[in-house]
Formats: structure tokens, sequence, C-alpha cells
């Protein structure tokens, strides 16, 4: 190696506005690699018993809403088998839900890491929405069991779905940055994940159909209330998979410029706390 | 002291190409009351509520701003190996976290000219239900080697570990010797223009430090350049070249290690002399997690049982360690040990194994050891058989003052920690012969 080749590396205080250094992530995805995969072996390492335990969650829940919604409350789904219609909602969801869950607690969970070592901070929610999608894959073939069994063939339209998850990783990521960032200051922000979660399943509409919020809600409020990206997500994932009504443009253009707003500003307020995590965690 | 202990910004060349490491001015300002950990937003909601709804009060709150390191400019030139000393709280880990870049500088600036590799990092991201193959793989990425530089090394790394056979099993079902030998392997094979060594984290496990020391000897052959954190000034003289002396944050001295070690020795005996008088019965405090025994107490008496800090040479002496069992511990082996004022064992009295149901028990360790004069440390620990359950260095200290009272030794200062009482006769080999050139 010549003299000229070793790079030199720059320490000086943060500024007010620090770049996100893309480049250095790129650099550092071997990292993001084994920390995603550490989290994914981690969880299927007694496998039967770590892939049940990601299908059973929204199994479960499934099961409760159709008890709940379609027998009891009689809400009706247009000719959809309740079940399925629920299922291809809560996939998705779950999708989002539990990658917000991890990256809120991705930071204070490695501390090990961010006390000892240096590699770019971003990784550390990166990895905790990859190892997330694994329990997705699983959800995936349940989902298409429940097809089967309802004689459901989905069209082409179902090769979209990566992008139905894209919307909701970045979605989960745009928020749960936020949260991971402001959690390694405020140890009570990580509390108020499941209580955010919780009140958020019941605005989206996953055990109920949209047309009956249109049916109720003043159209100003519906419109707001499309503007949640979950919606969007949920509502794109009946309209590819079940072939649903298309989720409503202004609305999902709104619900696409906030997520983007969140992306930007979680990634920038992130990285210029991250490089002091290590004196809070 | 010497001359050539310059103080700190004095001695100073730009000659970049060999520089390694340039520091300028580093300062790190924490505030007491965030650095102890995080807050809640519940306490700093009430706070700023009880401020009337105004932050703009840094010494209201508990949250007073102090300087961990301040003004610490230095250079280190290619293969150079620069020591770091000074007192518990004076700045070294805050200055060894900055190069490493766990946290940044409040002010000021650091160039540094190539890979850091870092021995503050053993093992970490190792996780215990992953392989011993997995964990090599983390534990590389994490510390910055690329897969393949990882898969290219892997074998080499496997052997020095040597636990070739347990490379498929998860690490949780290692030995804590296995464990740590393959986490250090990894750190020991980072190809890195620099490398950062705290010995204090190698306290407590001797065959770990001398491995450490290997490496960082090895290290030196090869031309690398290292700051070494230690509070030994002996291995400070041994391995390095220059050395600073860093006292509540400011850099104080830098220069030869010789001078350097020798000004903090002077400081350091001054202060000990002014604030810390031994005691002869300590008490240990309750651990802050639950376990199954820990200690409660040390004594130094003499032989009739009287406390006390300082024997003659050759009195006999003992020490008590008083711990209580918390819940059954199977094999259970008190220890107590004896060591130098810099951390050096000089040795250990263990208690055989045996079953022990809670309760409280004392452990008697006569060491009856030809202690020269000087000062001595004692440290404590458990253990479950292999497995240590408490330890607690340095956790107290007495000294050996010269006298002819027990036993009749010729005693000079420097003659080492023990003494003998052998006194050979010389015997004459014929006469000297003239040697030629």
């Amino acid at each position: 190696m010549t003299e000229n080749e070793i790079p030199v590396i720059e320490i000086r205080p943060p500024r007010a506005f620090e770049p996100l250094n893309l480049r250095e992530i790129w650099r550092a995805r071997g990292t993001l690699y084994f920390l995603a995969m550490r989290d994914i072996k981690v969880r299927y390492r007694q496998t039967i018993l770590g892939i049940i335990w990601a299908v059973l969650q929204p199994l479960v829940t499934m099961l409760i809403m159709t008890v709940v919604f379609s027998k009891i409350a009689q809400v009706k789904t247009g000719g959809t088998p309740y079940p399925l219609f629920a299922f291809t909602a809560l996939l998705p969801w779950q999708l989002f839900a539990s990658c917000l869950a991890r990256i809120s607690q991705s930071v204070v969970s490695d501390q090990a890491l961010v006390t000892k070592v240096y590699f770019p901070r971003l990784i550390l929610p990166m990895a905790a929405v990859v190892a997330g999608t694994a329990d997705f894959c699983f959800g995936f073939l349940v989902l298409l069991g429940i097809m089967a069994w309802y004689h459901y063939v989905p069209g082409p339209a179902i090769l979209a779905i990566p992008l139905v998850m894209l919307l909701a990783m970045v979605s989960s990521f745009a928020i749960g940055t936020w949260i991971a960032a402001l959690n390694t200051r405020f140890r009570d922000f990580g509390l108020l994940v499941p209580l955010i979660t919780q009140v958020w399943l019941f605005l989206t509409p996953i055990a109920y159909p949209l047309s009956l919020v249109r049916a109720h809600a003043p159209p100003w409020l519906f419109f707001l209330y499309n503007c949640n990206p979950v919606a969007l997500v949920v509502e794109a994932a009946r309209w590819i998979i079940l072939g649903l009504g298309h989720p409503l443009l202004y609305p999902s253009l709104t619900a696409i410029a906030l997520v983007s707003l969140l992306l930007v500003s979680s990634a920038y307020y992130y990285r210029k706390h991250a490089d002091l995590f290590a004196d809070f965690v | 002291m010497s001359a050539a202990a310059t103080r700190c910004g004095i001695e100073w060349s730009f000659g970049l190409s060999e520089t390694m490491i340039l520091a300028e001015n580093l300062g790190k300002q924490y505030r007491r009351g965030t650095s102890g950990g995080p807050t809640t937003l519940r306490d700093t909601l009430g706070r700023w509520l009880a401020l009337g709804g105004s932050t703009a009060h840094p010494h209201l709150g508990g949250t007073e701003a102090f300087w961990a390191l301040r003004n610490v400019s230095f250079e280190v030139k290619r293969g150079e190996v620069l020591g770091i000393i000074g007192a518990n709280g004076s700045g070294k880990s805050t200055l060894l976290k900055i190069l490493s870049r766990i946290t940044r500088p409040t002010e000021g600036t650091a160039h540094l000219r190539g890979r850091i590799a870092s021995l503050l990092e053993v093992g970490t991201g190792f996780h215990p239900q992953l392989t011993g193959r997995e964990n090599i793989f983390l534990n590389g990425a994490i510390i910055g080697m690329s897969r393949a530089e990882v898969a290219g090394k892997f074998d080499e790394i496997v052997e020095f570990s040597g636990v070739e056979k347990f490379i498929e099993t998860p690490v949780k079902h290692y030995s804590s010797g296995m464990y740590t030998r393959l986490a250090f392997s990894v750190s020991a094979h980072l190809d890195s223009e620099i490398m950062l060594v705290d010995e204090v984290l190698a306290v407590g496990d001797l065959a770990f430090q001398r491995r450490c020391m290997e490496r960082m000897a090895k290290a030196r052959e090869e031309g690398r350049t290292i700051l070494f954190v230690s509070h030994g000034l002996a291995s400070v003289n041994k391995l390095c070249s220059r050395a600073i002396l860093l006292e509540n944050g400011i850099c104080t001295h830098i220069g030869t290690s010789q001078d350097v070690t020798g000004q903090y020795a002077a400081e350091a005996s001054i202060a000990a002399e002014a604030t810390r008088t031994p005691e002869p019965v300590v008490e240990l405090p309750a651990p802050e997690d639950p376990v199954p025994a820990y200690g409660l107490g040390l004594a130094i008496a003499d032989s009739g049982g009287t406390p006390r800090v300082s024997f003659e040479v050759g009195e006999p002496w003992e020490a008590s360690f008083d711990f209580e069992v918390a819940e059954r511990v199977p094999n259970l082996i008190a220890g107590v040990g004896l060591a130098t004022p810099d951390g050096i064992p000089i040795a250990t009295i263990w208690s055989a194994p045996t079953d022990t149901p809670p309760g409280r028990y004392r452990f008697t360790a006569n060491f009856d050891l030809p202690l020269a004069s000087g000062t001595f440390s004692l440290q404590v620990g458990l253990s479950a058989g292999d497995a240590s359950l408490y330890l607690r260095n340095d956790v107290a200290s007495f000294s050996v003052i010269p006298s002819t009272r027990f036993v009749q030794v010729h005693l000079d200062k420097g003659a080492g920690i023990l003494y003998s009482t052998k006194v050979p006769e010389i015997v004459a080999l014929g006469t000297a012969a003239v040697h030629a050139g």
C-alpha cells in the first residue's frame, strides 16, 4: 500500500448541519449485512419455533378480527372472504409495526456496540429494517395458503408486492429513526411505541373496509384519514393482491410526501446526534 | 523533573508525511446530569415546567458543564508508541473514545492516517447464540474488515484462537477463556496502521493481558503506530518511546516516557500521602446486581489479630476476607491475591472448593512470603469452579517498612519485591585472565 492510498480520518466537533455521508454507509454495507443476519439467525435459530412465532401473531390477530368484526359486528367486505381481507392488510401492517419496534430500540439494544466501536450509526436502524423483512416472507407463504384455501388466484399485479414492502419499510424507518434518536436522550420515548402502534392499528383500514369510513366521515376527514402512509400501504396491498379498489390519488401523494419529509428529517436528525450517542446510552 | 519533559504544546513539528496522529486542542465537554445516563422526557418536561418554560439555565436542574478533556495536542509519528498516563478521571478514556470515533470532541480536531484497530473492543458484538464461525464474520465486519478479508484470514484466526473443534458451536457454550481467545484473535488480525490499546481493560485476566502485550510488541516491531493507555508505569517505560501525562483533562507533560512516568510517580506519591490513608479494615460495597456470592469486607491484621496497615520486614501478617453467599454455590472458591501497586500479581491463595450453603463466611489467607519493603495491594475474588462470581482489585493496601527485628537481611531500596536470607560466600575461581581485544 502506498502512502497516498491510506485514508486520512478527520475528527472534529459536530457541525450544526452534518452531511449524511452516504458513501461511508455504502462502504459499511458489510456491517449492515452481518448485523441483519445476526438478528435473523438469532430469531430463527430454533427453526420450527422461530417460524411459528413469526406467523402466529398475524394469524391469531386475523382470527380475533374475524370473530369480532366479521361474525359479531357483521362488517361487510364486499364479497372478499373476511379472513383473507384482514390477513392481506395485516401482513404489511405487521411489517411496518415490527420494523418500527425494532428500529426504535436499535440503538439502545446495541449499546454495547455504540459505546465501543465506530461505524456509521445509520447502519443500526437500516439493519433493523432488513431483519424485519424475514417475518414478512414467512407470513407471505401463509397468505398464499389462505388464498389457496379460498380458491383465490392472484393476478400478475401481485409481483408489485416489493413496492408495498418498500413503502412499509421506508415509513417505519422514517418514524422509527426519529424515535430511536430521541430514545437515547429520553428513555421513555421507547415506551410510547406500543401505544402509538396500538392507536395506529385502529386508525388504519385493516379490520374494516375503507368504504365504512367513507360512509361515516365528512370528506375533509376522509381525505385526512387517507394521508396515513400505512393506510396507503394496506390499500395498495389489497389492490394488487385481491384486486380491490386502488388507493386514492391525492391522499396517497400527500402520504408519500409526508413520508419523504419524515425520512429526510429523521436521517439528518439522527445523523446530527448519532456520533454523540455514546455519551448518552 | 528533567528538562526533556517539555510542557505540552511546545514540542511540536509538522512533518505530515510521517505523522500518523495529529491532535490539535482536543476538548470534550460533558454536562453533569446528562452524561450520567439518559434522562426521561418526563423529567425534562417536569424541569422545563418548573422553570416556567425556559431551558436557558445551564446551571439549574443539575446540568453543570465540565471539561473532561481540554486543549490536548500531540503528534505521533509512524512507528512510534505513545503512552498515555494519568489518574482515573484524568481524561484518558475520553481521549481514546474521541480518537476511536466512539464520540466526538466539543472542540479541536484530530487527523489520523489509516485504519484504526483498538484493543478496547475485543469481542464487541459477539452474540451468544451464534456459532464461533458466525461471530468471527460478524465481529470482523463490525470492527471494519470486509467479508473477503475475514474469509482470507479465517483459518489463521481460528488457529490462533485454538477453538477449531468448537467453531460450529454457539459461543454461549464456550468457556470464558475460549470466548476471550476467539474474540481477541479477530481483533488481532485486523491490519491497521494505528492501534489503540487500553491496558485497564485487560486487568483481571493475566493470560489475556500478556497476549495483549505480546500483540502490541509484535505490532511495534512491524512499525505500526500505537497509542497505549496504562496505569502501569513499568509497562509504559518498557513499551513506549514517549508519553503524555493527563491531569484533570489537561495534558501537563509530554516527553520521553522515563521523564513523564517519573514526573507522574513523584506527583502521585505526593498526592497519595496527602489524600489516601490506608485502612486496615475495608468494607466492600454491596454489588448492584444480585449475585450468588459477594464480598463484605477485608481486614489486614498481624498474627495477634490486631488490624494494621504497616508491618516490619519479615513480620507475619494475614488477610481475612468476609463474604456472603446468597444462594447455594457448588464448588465455591474464595481467593485473596497480593499485587504490587502497579497491579502486577505476586501471589494468590485459594480456598479448597466446597459446596457452600447460604450464609456468611470468613476466609483467612496467610501469605507467608518474604516481602521486602514497599507498598502492596490486595484483591479478593469468589468463584464457582472455573466461573468467576466476584472480583475486586486493589481493595486494600498495606506497607512493609525496613527493619531488622524479624529477619537479618541486607535491604537496599530497589532490591526487589521479595528478600532472601541467603548469604552465600564468594568463591575464588583463580587469578583474573587478561582478555585480548
